[in-house]
């Protein structure tokens, strides 16, 4: 019974491993600096941000008036949101051995400011950001994409 | 261009090329549902109205830093990366200078919001692929455990290995090259 005990508790121990570790795989990126209030919707929940809070692909990152944030992704690449913004990540993954990935974010309303990583210089038709009306590719620089208007909600 | 001018009432979506630290250009594609425009020059830009009409700009530092300042100054700190070289064909031992590359990393470290490590080995091109993919993690793994005797915590250090993909010095493959033996260490 108590070898069974043990067991199991090995079992366990050796899943929530692997699972810490599929999780630390798959974080985006890292809050780096934040100012005025942000917050992070992830999943249907809402998550609020500090310096040292992960990013992970799929998240909402909105900041609030008067706010910003901006985060470090694993391949380098450096975002910064202004104020009242919403920006999606739709999709971020990076191999630090090939330098393979996608990034994929979607302004959709506010502003951003993008420094290019790793993945944008070893393979930049795999990175996109968009606007609600735009699509950018880019080639290994440094932009800002600021969207008119009220963003989503006029779409 | 008139008729796109009075048909769209709303502000464009506006795009703004920067220069690169080190004053390098790079580009930016920008596409629109019925326009697409390469931007390739500094503080050049293009604004996107509602229905996918484009026009070129052109902006300033001053006038970037006026408008966009705020969001700018948000911006994470830049990557570092600080380079160990490693001692004859060893994949554990470390050139004597590495040392005091730690104490400038611990600098670097001290006022880091958040800092984390990537620790990446690197081989030169003498073997093949899948055994210079496991000398380059050693490489990284040798770094992290000095760095993490150094007093730097474990949870902040990610090691991988990058194996001959990424030479400093281009060679022929085969080639054994001492400067291509060598871990970058990137604080982001």
């Amino acid at each position: 019974m108590q070898s069974h005990a043990i067991k199991y508790a090995l079992i366990l121990a050796c899943w929530c491993m692997a699972v810490a570790d599929a999780c630390a795989a798959d974080v985006a990126g890292v809050v780096k600096t934040l100012k005025g209030t942000a917050h992070i919707e992830r999943a249907g929940g809402v998550s609020s941000v500090a310096i040292g809070s992960e990013v992970y692909s799929s998240d909402r990152i909105v900041t609030g008036a008067q706010s910003s944030i901006g985060i470090t992704l694993r391949d380098n690449t450096l975002l910064s949101e202004g104020a009242n913004s919403v920006l999606e990540l739709n999709k971020f993954a990076f191999n630090t051995t090939t330098y393979d990935g996608a990034l994929d974010a979607t302004i959709k309303r506010g502003s951003l400011a993008v420094v290019d990583g790793k993945l944008a210089k070893a393979n930049p038709n795999s990175v996109r950001y968009n606007t609600p009306t735009t699509t950018l590719g880019v080639r290994g620089t440094e932009f800002i994409i600021e969207v008119g208007g009220n963003g989503e909600r006029a779409q | 261009m008139l008729t796109f001018l009075s048909a769209c009432s709303t502000t464009p979506d506006k795009v703004t090329l920067l220069p690169d630290a080190d004053g390098k250009v790079g580009a930016v594609v920008v596409r629109s549902a019925t326009d697409e425009q390469l931007i390739n020059k500094a503080y050049a830009g293009v604004d996107v109205a509602q229905g996918g009409a484009m026009e070129k700009t052109t902006s300033s530092q001053a006038s970037v830093q006026t408008r966009y300042g705020e969001l700018l100054a948000a911006r994470p700190p830049r990557p570092m990366t600080f380079s160990v070289n490693f001692l004859f064909d060893s994949a554990t031992e470390l050139a004597p200078e590495s040392i005091s590359t730690v104490e400038k990393l611990k600098a670097a470290l001290s006022t880091w919001p958040a800092p984390h490590l990537v620790v990446i080995g690197h081989t030169d091109l003498a073997g093949s692929q899948q055994l210079n993919d496991r000398l380059s993690m050693r490489r990284a793994q040798t770094v992290a455990a000095f760095l993490i005797k150094e007093g730097i915590p474990a949870q902040q250090i990610e090691t991988a290995g990058r194996g001959k993909r990424e030479p400093l010095v281009p060679t022929a493959d085969g080639v054994a090259n001492p400067l291509n033996r060598r871990v970058i260490i990137t604080v982001q």
